[in-house]
């Protein structure tokens, strides 16, 4: 099984939205970030994987494994963070073992409580009592208790202060780290992704426009900037798209060595993921 | 589905404490009033219990989740009529043991008959509300559920009002009184029978339910 989640001729039409046609593989092994706007469809995309929405049509398949056929199967090897918060703020993380434990099959109630001492969470406080960042912890220590193959996370770090958002991030790594798990991950900060994805996905207005190796993208995307006179002097066709500055242009290149090499006079910079959102969504052709 | 059942008793855990404070106070008035069942009342917590689960679900965003768990969306219509049933044995169940015990105490004659009839009406009754709750819950929403609810009582309770000042309907209670002993038997199967078709209806509307 090579990959986690195989995607065929997705779409879901809304009166305003439309996502997809998508055809889509994320590999297993790997942490995906699945990046976008807010309302560019990552939601919707990964509510079509967990069946909380019905796709207008197309196949999804996970761990080789047709969802419509055998979506309880599946689910017991998945764990899940949704964007907001979902459990009922008046249980504790206590409750929540009590309840899960009946519900999968894995649940390892040692396990669900080693987290919750490592992220330093009473057992027997109340949801509504504790901050965001703690809730968000108790909602991962859920998400990772029954030992699951594959994490889908909606924005799991939106709303976390840096410091807890960096232990969220490591424990995400060590989960990857036998090659074997998977994590599908959606958010809008960008920097996270920086850190610790492999490969990202960018969607926009309901289509992936980018699909690669987070490397990949850092090594050969560069931003070249030229006063707002010299712009004629590059060539067109090494324009993906651009923005313009009050003083400069920004322009998206592919292939950064060899841009440096062809534009001499011009500075080539290092991209980050936030630029080429920016440069993807706002530029123009 | 057991975890569900056992997430809807750990939500009223926290409302517990009010209910045997109105139990007691209803216990209490029973005693001293002529007519005044705490076997009726007891039921009656246990819907307006019940109800609170939906709204904690609803308001905690728990819907969306619960389909992302290894349930199936069949078992998870199923885990809260199952709730729901539970729920109204149980306050039947107290609901009987403190009337024995406040009839023996008051030294009164402790009627099985007269209270079971009592007690099989209102099971009636409160099954068909929630048969005709449930659907609609999942249809719109505990928000909106809950207006319709009123609205649906209310609607009803003028119906009959008005229709039995129209009509006279003492042959039909007469009649209702003949069949005693049949009554014993057909009402738990109607209202077996009223939620199982309710059931089925909240299982389709809820199949294509998107969050």
């Amino acid at each position: 099984m090579k990959n986690a989640i195989e995607i065929n001729a997705l779409e879901k039409k809304y009166d305003n939205f439309k996502l997809g046609e998508l055809n889509l593989e994320i590999p297993r092994g790997l942490i995906i970030g699945l990046i976008g706007e807010n309302g560019a469809g990552k939601t919707t995309l990964i509510k079509s994987l967990l069946n909380i929405i019905k796709p207008s049509k197309g196949k999804i398949k996970i761990f080789n494994k047709d969802l419509k056929e055998m979506e309880l199967d599946i689910k017991e090897d998945v764990g899940v963070v949704l964007d907001n918060m979902f459990f009922q703020e008046i249980l504790t993380p206590h409750d929540i073992n009590t309840i899960m434990k009946d519900i999968y099959k894995n649940w390892d109630t040692t396990l669900f409580n080693t987290y919750l001492s490592e992220f330093g969470i009473n057992f027997n406080q109340t949801l509504k009592t504790m901050s965001k960042g703690m809730r968000k912890k108790v909602e991962i220590a859920t998400s990772l208790a029954h030992k699951p193959k594959l994490l889908i996370l909606d924005e799991p770090t939106s709303g976390l202060d840096p410091v807890v958002r960096n232990e969220v991030l490591e424990i995400f790594q060590k989960f990857v780290s036998d090659e074997e798990h998977t994590i599908l991950f959606s958010t809008h900060i960008t920097s996270d992704l920086e850190h610790i994805a492999d490969k990202i996905i960018f969607i926009d207005k309901g289509q992936i426009v980018l699909n690669e190796l987070r490397d990949e993208i850092i090594d050969n995307y560069g931003i070249l900037k030229c006063s707002l006179d010299s712009f004629d002097k590059i060539d067109k066709k090494d324009i993906i798209c651009y923005k313009k500055n009050k003083y400069d242009y920004e322009i998206l290149i592919y292939d950064k060595n060899k841009m440096n090499k062809k534009y001499k006079d011009f500075i080539v910079d290092r991209i980050t993921l936030e630029d080429l959102m920016i440069l993807i969504i706002k530029g123009e052709k | 589905m057991k975890g569900l059942i056992k997430k809807d008793f750990l939500l009223i855990k926290s409302n517990l404490k009010s209910f045997i404070v109105i139990i007691l106070v209803f216990t209490l008035f029973s005693m001293k009033g002529e007519g005044f069942n705490v076997s009726f009342i007891l039921p009656f917590l246990a819907i307006m219990m019940f109800i609170s689960t939906f709204s904690w679900d609803e308001f905690n965003n728990f819907n969306a989740y619960a389909i992302t768990l290894p349930i199936g969306r069949r078992n998870i219509v199923k885990s809260k009529y199952i709730s729901a049933i539970i729920f109204i044995a149980i306050a039947t169940i107290i609901g009987l043991i403190i009337t024995y015990l406040t009839t023996i105490l008051s030294k009164n004659i402790f009627d099985i008959e007269v209270i079971l009839s009592n007690l099989f009406g209102t099971i009636l009754g409160l099954s068909i509300i929630l048969a005709i709750w449930l659907p609609i819950v999942y249809k719109f929403g505990v928000e909106k559920g809950r207006i319709m609810l009123f609205v649906g009582v209310f609607a009803i309770v003028f119906l009959c009002a008005t229709l039995s000042k129209l009509f006279d309907f003492t042959s039909l209670i007469n009649f209702l009184n003949s069949l005693d002993k049949v009554l014993f038997i057909a009402i738990p199967l109607s209202s077996i029978a009223i939620m199982v078709i309710s059931y089925l209806i909240s299982v389709r509307i809820y199949l294509k339910k998107e969050f």
